[in-house]
């Protein structure tokens, strides 16, 4: 079983990241989560194998933590190395980019949504994952 | 307004079926949408006005709905650039984000 984890406060960006993904894969578990704050809370009660993170998703209930601040959290916890990250946002800007990358963040997908950009990011994540999973 | 169901299912990787759930999603939402951005425009809340505008320019674009996306992206640089400082460029701009948006309510009432 795959353990996947969606933060995107956009419900019809989620549905559209989870039908492609349930395309590639059948043995899936998805949570998705609609604030920064929610993905740190999954995060810290279960590990993921893949998180996809959008950059920008506003709380109104509570202080506002967007993408950028999980990723710094997995970077203070040491979860970056244990997890694929892939970026997918419609603020990727260079200065975003070099932000991420040196968080060791090479997965970036730009929105609007494509399919053969999400495969072409997603295809070698999932055939990295069959590997470990056979070895282990 | 023309959209093709076909192309867009292709882009997005999905079915038509899901396509006309993910439209009757946008379009359910749609008028509380713009009503909270008329209501941050009144109050002058650009903070919120801002994230509004993102989130549903984002929406229209991976739903490919070009007429309301063009407009929102306009509606967006123009916050950006501060130059909603005279109530005739937002109202403007809010007016026409409203025609666009009755335009795309139309073409797809079977849905609604």
């Amino acid at each position: 079983m795959i353990n996947i984890l969606i933060a995107d406060d956009s419900l019809i960006m989620r549905q559209i990241i989870k039908k492609n993904l349930q395309d590639i894969h059948d043995k899936l578990h998805i949570v998705e989560v609609v604030t920064g704050r929610k993905a740190i809370l999954e995060m810290e009660r279960a590990n993921f194998n893949i998180l996809f993170l959008d950059l920008s998703m506003p709380d109104v209930k509570h202080k506002h933590i967007d993408g950028m601040d999980v990723v710094t959290y997995l970077h203070q916890q040491k979860k970056i190395e244990n997890m694929w990250v892939v970026i997918i946002s419609a603020n990727l800007t260079k200065k975003a980019v070099i932000k991420l990358e040196k968080f060791n963040i090479t997965n970036f997908i730009p929105k609007p949504f494509d399919k053969d950009k999400f495969m072409s990011v997603v295809l070698p994540i999932f055939s990295e994952l069959e590997e470990d999973f056979e070895e282990l | 307004m023309d959209y093709n169901y076909e192309e867009v299912c292709e882009v997005l990787g999905i079915d038509k079926e899901l396509l006309e759930e993910l439209l009757k999603e946008f379009l359910q939402n749609i008028d509380q949408n713009l009503e909270d951005i008329k209501k941050d425009l009144d109050t002058k809340d650009y903070s919120s006005l801002d994230k509004r505008v993102h989130a549903l320019k984002g929406v229209c674009a991976n739903l490919r709905l070009k007429q309301l996306e063009v407009e929102l992206v306009c509606f967006d640089k123009l916050l950006k650039n501060s130059q909603l400082d005279t109530s005739f460029s937002y109202n403007e701009t809010f007016d026409r984000l409203m025609v666009y948006s009755w335009s795309v309510k139309e073409y797809f009432i079977d849905l609604m």
